[in-house]
């Protein structure tokens, strides 16, 4: 099954190539999932998720026009979307309540799989308390190489950022983590 | 890259696929973003109440030009985002026209409302102040954004689209079958010739100038992918894993190996590569790419 998009890229009807412009229409398709995950792994809570996104994409759409190419695209977004997150972590700051498994948005106990949807979940929500320890710089980078799974050297494109610093903050990234991680469990342990 | 422990790979496993958006997610903040950038102000009914019904605007904006094509992006949108999680198949076979001619038609418009363009947006600069934000959403509050509680968003409802859209962003930068080697265009952000000497890295500790020195070094490698140079890359990976035989890189020697010798047509070697890799490393990040390689099927 062919998307609408991808019949008009198809017939040469839309400008998708490297050095032109992409539409909203084709930044939004490619680049939505990309967006909802990074800020919440990026430490947006979960139930802003949605509004940060918008944000996201209403500066997109401000601004697409200014961007050079869609060959950018990816690294032009990244960087909207970590703006947007630490705008967001800000605010969270602020506000001063904690990020955390809110029942409401666990899914259907009846569904099938809500065992391990539920088990995901709390992953996630430890996961993000412990990323939360870390500087934003440390956690972009564990973010992109342990979730997004990307390699340093496409961060470094991504970010325009020299690969062996991000070596660097990478190994200890990995370094903060573990001991969080530690002191996670050692908390788990005292309680009864 | 000294590696995570299990225990903290296990948590990065498990969480994974857990962030990913559900199918009405995608419609959601689309519909947001198009309200709060003014895109169908004065069709607000309208669009909740064909986004509630499936098939947003088609029909209540025909009768405005302008506004008919903007509903006609908002349906073709609306009917491909979400990467597998709509029915594509209910979009009439007539709207990949109008799609089409939706997007040039907004980019036209675009252009003509910036009769002299601004000076383009740096890649990675991306300034964006909070002011920008806020300035953007002049026409709805921080506090009235559009259907943008939160819903009962079961983390990993519709797990195949989940996987799909991440599968597709990988296609996006082309995580498929040469991935590590033939997308490495971040390689020319590697400084080859960056400070190696201790007064370059003043500062750093030895460890940190060992790893920027075995970095560089890798980024020889990954260059040579990228050029095609995949005998010579291949060359200089096997001689790096004596030089760095106590080194922090070698998971991504591995994997630029493998994608050296597929390069060549080593398939063979490449697979054995694989299974010594995977059997060592079975949740490493560059497992799933490795397994999408020529060594993998």
């Amino acid at each position: 099954m062919i998307s609408p998009l991808a019949a008009a890229d198809a017939a040469g009807d839309a400008p998708a190539g490297i050095g032109t412009v992409p539409s909203f229409a084709e930044l939004y398709q490619q680049h939505f999932a990309f967006v909802w995950r990074t800020l919440w792994r990026l430490g947006v809570w979960q139930a802003s998720v949605a509004d940060a996104a918008q944000d996201v994409f209403l500066v997109i759409h401000r601004r697409h026009a200014d961007l050079l190419g869609n060959d950018v695209a990816r690294s032009w977004v990244y960087g909207i979307v970590v703006r947007v997150a630490r705008d967001y972590r800000r605010g969270q700051l602020r506000k001063g309540l904690p990020g955390g498994l809110d029942p409401d948005e666990v899914s259907d106990p009846q569904a099938t799989n809500a065992v391990q949807q539920l088990e995901q979940h709390r992953a996630v929500v430890t996961l993000n308390r412990l990323l939360d320890t870390l500087d934003d710089e440390k956690r972009e980078v564990l973010v992109l190489v342990e979730l997004e799974q990307m390699t340093v050297p496409e961060i470094a494109e991504l970010l325009r950022t020299n690969a062996n610093t991000l070596y660097t903050r990478l190994r200890a990234a990995r370094q903060d983590f573990a001991r969080a991680l530690a002191r996670h469990r050692a908390t788990e342990r005292k309680q009864p | 890259m000294s590696d995570l422990n299990d225990e903290a790979r296990s948590l990065f496993d498990a969480a994974r696929a857990g962030y990913e958006p559900n199918e009405g997610d995608g419609k959601r903040v689309l519909r947001g973003v198009l309200l709060r950038a003014g895109i169908v102000v004065g069709v607000t009914s309208a669009t909740r109440a064909g986004a509630a019904a499936g098939a947003p605007l088609a029909s209540g904006a025909a009768s405005s030009g302008g506004l008919a094509l903007k509903a006609a992006l908002w349906l073709a949108i609306g009917a491909s985002v979400g990467i597998g999680g709509y029915a594509i198949s209910r979009v009439p076979s007539g709207s990949v026209n109008v799609m089409a001619a939706s997007t040039q038609a907004h980019a036209g418009s675009t252009s003509t409302s910036r009769p002299s363009a601004p000076a383009r947006v740096a890649p990675g600069a991306a300034e964006v102040a909070p002011a920008n934000v806020e300035d953007a959403a002049t026409e709805h509050s921080q506090g009235s954004r559009p259907n943008t509680s939160p819903v009962s968003r079961a983390p990993g409802k519709g797990s195949p689209s989940s996987r799909a859209s991440s599968a597709s962003f990988n296609a996006d930068r082309g995580g498929s079958a040469h991935a590590i080697g033939a997308d490495t265009s971040g390689v020319a952000a590697f400084p080859l010739d960056a400070p190696s000497g201790p007064a370059g890295a003043s500062g750093a500790d030895a460890s940190s100038l060992a790893l920027s020195v075995e970095a560089r070094a890798l980024a020889e490698v990954q260059r040579d992918l990228k050029e095609g140079k995949n005998a010579e890359a291949l060359r200089l990976v096997e001689a790096q894993r004596q030089q760095f035989a106590h080194g922090e890189l070698q998971p991504e020697r591995d994997a630029a190996k493998i994608v050296a010798l597929c390069a060549v047509g080593r398939v063979a070697d490449a697979r054995a590569a694989a299974r010594a890799f995977l059997a060592n490393s079975p949740r490493s990040p560059f497992a799933a790419r490795i397994r999408a390689s020529c060594a993998g099927q």
